[in-house]
């Protein structure tokens, strides 16, 4: 697929600022408020980097991946959020990584950019970097009670790329259906 | 009186959170990491009376495993839990025989509420 990249590319950018919108409205829902941190931009999370969980993404002429990352106090943070279960850090950034891009998912559909997600792969190490073409995207940084978390959404768009016409409504976190 | 319940995620935090949840009312709770376990699982228990199932799972996902068990003609009820909201697929989990659908993250007083109404305790 030959692909352009998505800077200056409006359709990411609505993308990028939904992901921003729904990383805040994710940890509201757990009562933990963060706040978007872009002075964090040009540094990261540096060494402070514990573990990396990423997803990959697959729509009609787009493709790409999102990354969560997340320091050892926020995965420290985001399992106590979630109830304080004895499990594996590594596990919860992976799960919060689901619900991220799966909050995403349901704004892009309603966007007329519908996704389907591969499952979470998460890596856990010291100073985790990534290697990506310069320019694809760039990290968003968000800081919370003690800790930070990035987000890093990579789009490859088809030329020609168009969103969808569209009056899907999904459902919305929380939600509970019977049938 | 209890019941059995199986919760089918390749989260161990949505495992550990769904079984305490349920596990706080009286259930007994069985935990299987995606649908191939569940199915090997599910042969060896007969009391099984609900299934809470995640939709994306490595090797078999939630929608594949409620096709198995339409297959096979099985009468438990099956919730999906999971970060998808997509009608389509909502759509699909019910036509395949699914009895509700819960979108992560979950309130607990939600899961309890819907075990009791589909496999209340005391029956």
């Amino acid at each position: 697929m030959k692909s352009i990249s998505p800077k200056s590319n409006p359709d990411f950018e609505l993308m990028d600022q939904h992901l921003m919108d729904v990383a805040i409205e994710l940890f509201a829902a757990y009562d933990v408020p963060i706040e978007h941190c872009p002075a964090l931009a040009e540094e990261g999370l540096g060494r402070e980097t514990y573990c990396m969980a990423s997803i990959g993404y697959v729509g009609h002429g787009v493709k790409g991946v999102l990354i969560l990352a997340a320091t050892r106090a926020a995965a420290e943070a985001w399992t106590n959020a979630a109830g304080g279960m004895e499990c594996d850090l590594v596990d919860t950034v992976g799960e919060f990584s689901n619900m991220l891009l799966g909050r995403l998912k349901g704004r892009l559909l309603r966007e007329g950019i519908p996704i389907s997600l591969a499952t979470p792969m998460t890596v856990v190490g010291d100073g985790l970097r990534i290697s990506v073409a310069p320019g694809a995207s760039s990290w968003q940084f968000f800081e919370g009670p003690g800790w930070h978390l990035g987000t890093r959404l990579d789009a490859a768009f088809e030329p020609g790329f168009q969103r969808e016409e569209t009056l899907a409504v999904p459902a919305e976190a929380g939600d509970a259906i019977l049938f | 009186m209890t019941a059995r319940v199986m919760v089918i995620d390749d989260s161990m935090l949505v495992r550990r959170q769904v079984s305490a949840a349920l596990k706080t009312p009286g259930y007994l709770v069985t935990e299987a990491v995606d649908g191939v376990d569940a199915l090997e699982k599910l042969a060896g228990l007969a009391d099984m009376k609900l299934i809470v199932c995640d939709v994306n799972m490595p090797r078999m996902n939630g929608i594949e495993l409620l096709e198995r068990l339409s297959a096979q003609g099985s009468s438990v009820p099956v919730v999906m839990l999971t970060t998808e909201g997509q009608p389509e697929l909502i759509q699909r989990a019910r036509s395949l025989g699914a009895k509700g659908w819960i979108v992560k993250p979950f309130k607990p007083e939600f899961l309890v509420a819907t075990a009791a109404k589909l496999a209340p305790l005391g029956a």
